[in-house]
């Protein structure tokens, strides 16, 4: 056996030089190169038997830190989270509520924005820090004095925000249908309103 | 149960370059077990991988721009961390892994936690003699036979024609068979 010989034969296993010769290297082979062949077949069934693994919890965290520390180099974004970062995710209502629409909604929803993604992670981290706006009764002034349309169901989530340079705060709201949320933003003295969109359903 | 983004990885990737905190995130989420997984496999050790992860992640959270589109969003990913890999086992060839073990910000930091399955693994022969292959044909085997990529692929990821990533797997499959024990090899 020499090792030229099982570099050959390896290489037919692989399918080289192409498959059609390699086809014919192999069909041709005796016992020898059958034993070798099972050899190989072996390998290649304990190296893809190697269980799957997981990016660990901590190192999770440690990529985040990572690059939250670059964030404060990346270019001004159009919707900024005032946020505290990373949080378990817990699984709220709320966000059992987004989640539905994401994935029991149409296969076309309305196309996803800046201000979706940004509603979609404050659900998903179960964040309600919305202050005064916590009170429905002000809440509802806050959205009238804003100009926006009042809210058609509870409060699922909020948090501050900073929509192109000005502060307001995000808040998802429930609409009362199955699957359809509504996020807007009024400004942080309510006298505009910085993003309203419903998406879902 | 996290929340679903709908959108496609080019459609994170632009939004990160416009300026979107939370996009390369989702792009992490979406990609992270395997990046580590293959950082992992390739290094075998868990601080090796992480900094490698970190490493590349950060490189291609700052290279966004430069990203073409000429490959897929995860074949970008998995080539940064790829060629981090080799980076790192070339540069650790002359440093004794006490050395490496022994840097200041690892002595900070947490020890990694991997759960008791996953230290099984490392006490496993194969993964034991996937080590010993030259980085070049462990990165290959990693790629096709543990992580399961199609060669075209794993041909993709590291930037060679496809004829030699079967080249590697095959010299790579061939010493690993003699060190597991499957045949004898002689010269």
């Amino acid at each position: 056996m020499t090792s030229g010989w099982l570099t050959r034969l390896a290489e037919a296993d692989a399918g080289l030089p192409d498959e059609e010769s390699a086809a014919r290297t192999l069909a041709a082979g005796g016992p020898e190169d059958r034993r070798v062949l099972a050899a190989l077949a072996a390998t290649r069934a304990e190296l893809a038997a190697i269980p799957p693994t997981r990016l660990p919890a901590s190192v999770a965290a440690r990529l985040a830190a990572g690059l939250d520390g670059l964030d404060s180099a990346a270019p001004a974004p159009v919707v900024t989270l005032t946020r505290r970062r990373r949080r378990p995710l817990l699984l709220t209502a709320a966000a059992a509520a987004l989640v539905a629409l994401v994935l029991l909604g149409p296969p076309a929803p309305t196309p996803p924005t800046d201000l979706a993604a940004a509603a979609s992670r404050v659900v998903a981290e179960g964040v309600r820090e919305v202050g005064p706006l916590a009170d429905p009764q002000a809440l509802a002034a806050c959205l009238a004095r804003a100009g926006a349309a009042p809210a058609g169901g509870p409060l699922l989530a909020g948090r501050p925000v900073v929509v192109g340079g000005r502060e307001g705060t995000l808040l998802v709201l429930g609409t009362g249908v199955l699957g359809r949320v509504r996020a807007v933003v009024p400004a942080a003295d309510c006298v505009a309103v910085l993003g309203d969109l419903t998406v879902g359903g | 149960m996290p929340v679903v983004d709908l959108r496609s990885d080019p459609q994170l990737l632009a939004a990160h370059r416009s300026g979107e905190r939370g996009a390369f995130d989702e792009l992490v989420r979406r990609h992270g077990d395997r990046l580590w997984s293959v950082a992992y496999r390739t290094l075998r050790d868990p601080e090796d991988a992480a900094d490698v992860l970190q490493e590349a992640l950060e490189a291609a959270y700052r290279r966004a721009a430069a990203f073409r589109g000429e490959s897929a969003v995860s074949t970008w990913l998995h080539r940064i961390v790829v060629n981090k890999c080799v980076d790192r086992v070339r540069h650790d060839r002359a440093r004794p892994p006490s050395a490496r073990r022994l840097t200041a910000a690892r002595t900070e930091r947490e020890p990694i936690a991997l759960d008791p399955a996953e230290r099984a693994t490392e006490r496993l022969a194969v993964v034991d003699a996937l080590h010993q292959l030259p980085v070049e044909q462990r990165m290959a085997i990693v790629l096709v036979d543990v992580e399961g990529y199609p060669v075209a692929e794993a041909a993709a990821i590291l930037e060679v024609p496809v004829g030699t990533v079967k080249s590697r797997c095959a010299r790579g499959r061939v010493r690993l068979a003699a060190l597991l024990g499957h045949l004898r090899e002689e010269a």
